[in-house]
């Protein structure tokens, strides 16, 4: 995974970044998520298009840890942000990333790295208008054998 | 797992239906924009004044015109020379539906149409009442049509043309929020969160008494600059009957029906109850838990989980700046759960005052 490049996946999802925490939203899911401090971290950096490399060492100065463990913890988050669709491989070049540092370095807390997800407001989302209708668009209704196909 | 990178060649099926869904929406426009004129003479002109801009609402023909201007009763101007927008509103009735130009990809899972960002137009169609909404920005604008103007669905008719202000007013200075906003002497507060949390037991338990102020009980508009002010766009309520004795209100004898809800206006039930507009000093999450403390200070992280989700989630092409609109007003202002325990809104309500008050005494 040493290599890999993503970027946020745009414009289904959007993401606040607070001091600690980031609040992402998928807007085709209808799921949203949070964050903690480490993964706020890695965000900065999906978010500044930076490798791997850039986001590891961004940890290890922000966390007092072993760059092993960072790593460890930095590939599997990694792993649920592609699962969960909110990031999304890409072939662009990685930006240079350098960020500076605000404060001193903490110790890397239990269960860093978590990603909460919530389905709480799913459905809130409108119900996918497509089965409704053929590939024509509205209002050509899709013939009722197909709907039955799709229940 | 998605894979950026070089597109592959498309099908000739496929390349149609993207040709379909980018290029003529502007011409689709213009070509509704004409068959409406040629409804006159049975067009109702309606002219409203919400958040600082000027709407001309043109309603072809009457009964529309009745079932959708109940909610803005309290917009109402006199005649202006120019509108800063105008609405042309109809109903298939009166005017069937040319073919949408937009193919099944261009429906989006809010009711958005993707249409081609240079068209300067943005689009939503609800499906079931088959609610086509467009708003031209360049032109100023707007078309609202549906299907059936006698079985407009009671949320429309409680609170019309919201995506259209949605669109709108997100250009000019205001957000379109799910919340309710109540408040006393001028100062409010948003009550936020989903559905079942207590936010419309709480905000119909302002009516009839007059002390209290109530600027909506679903949707309002919040100023995105500090100060941040509510108006009430939509300032009706969903009552039960049980609910509506409890606040003495009548219920009349036409109003919609929402399962066994009635939607009542304010501007008819309460009208000394109508701010103008309420200056926010907080945000508010009712809870139905019971906890030791009334009011419990939320960070505003947990601020913009509530406010903004539930609106982003509802408002077709709401992205990425609404967002940070959103949590600019949830960094700016204080936010508290409260414990509002089931049955008693009351006692709730007479906290809530005082936070109204003092809120600093609620603050850590």
């Amino acid at each position: 995974m040493s290599e890999y490049k993503y970027r946020i996946n745009r414009p289904a999802v959007s993401a606040e970044s607070f001091d600690n925490e980031v609040i992402i939203i998928h807007f085709e899911s209808g799921n949203y998520y949070s964050l903690d401090a480490f993964g706020t971290c890695v965000w900065e950096g999906l978010e500044a298009k930076a490798n791997r490399e850039s986001i590891l060492r961004h940890i290890t100065k922000q966390f007092r840890t072993k760059k092993e463990k960072a790593g460890r913890i930095l590939d599997k988050l990694i792993g649920q942000l592609l699962a969960e669709d909110l990031i999304i491989e890409t072939r662009d070049t990685p930006d240079p990333w350098e960020p500076t540092l605000i404060s001193e370095p903490i110790e890397l807390p239990e269960n860093a790295g978590t990603l909460l997800k919530f389905d709480d407001m799913k459905d809130l989302l409108l119900l996918d208008p497509i089965h409704d209708v053929d590939e024509a668009g509205w209002p050509h209704t899709r013939p009722e054998s197909d709907t039955k196909a799709n229940d | 797992m998605k894979q950026d990178g070089p597109t592959p060649d498309r099908n000739p099926t496929q390349k149609r239906m993207t040709d379909r869904v980018h290029l003529p929406e502007k011409r689709f426009f213009r070509e509704l924009e004409k068959r409406w004129k040629r409804l006159t003479p049975d067009i109702c002109d309606v002219w409203l004044f919400v958040c600082g801009r000027v709407i001309r609402i043109r309603f072809g023909g009457s009964v529309f015109f009745t079932l959708l201007s109940t909610a803005f009763a309290h917009l109402i101007i006199k005649p202006e020379k120019q509108a800063d927008l105008t609405i042309l509103a109809c109903s298939g009735n009166k005017l069937p539906l040319p073919e949408l130009p937009f193919s099944t990809s261009a429906f989006g899972q809010r009711c958005e149409l993707t249409t081609d960002p240079e068209s300067g137009i943005e689009a939503s169609f609800m499906m079931g009442p088959d609610i086509l909404s467009m708003l031209d920005h360049e032109q100023k604008t707007a078309i609202y049509w549906i299907r059936d103007a006698g079985t407009v669905p009671a949320f429309e008719q409680a609170a019309p043309f919201r995506h259209l202000f949605h669109w709108y007013l997100r250009r000019h200075g205001w957000i379109l929020v799910h919340a309710a906003a109540i408040g006393q002497q001028n100062r409010g507060i948003l009550l936020c969160g989903k559905g079942g949390s207590g936010k419309s037991t709480l905000a119909t338990a302002t009516w009839n008494r007059k002390e209290w102020q109530f600027a909506g009980d679903d949707y309002c508009a919040v100023s995105l600059k500090p100060p941040h002010i509510v108006a009430p766009v939509y300032p009706s309520a969903k009552l039960t009957i049980e609910s509506s004795r409890m606040l003495n209100l009548d219920i009349p004898e036409h109003s919609p029906t929402d399962g066994e809800k009635s939607i009542l206006f304010a501007p008819d039930s309460i009208p000394n109850q109508l701010p103008n507009t309420l200056k926010l000093v907080g945000l508010v999450i009712p809870s139905r838990r019971h906890s030791p403390a009334f009011a419990t200070q939320l960070t505003p992280v947990e601020a913009t989980r509530h406010l903004a989700i539930s609106t982003l989630y509802q408002m077709p092409h709401a992205g990425e700046k609404d967002l940070q609109d959103l949590t600019r007003i949830a960094r700016t202002l204080p936010a508290w759960r409260i414990s509002v325990p089931q049955g008693r809104p009351q006692d709730a309500l007479k906290r809530l005052g005082h936070l109204l008050e003092k809120p600093e005494n609620y603050c850590t």
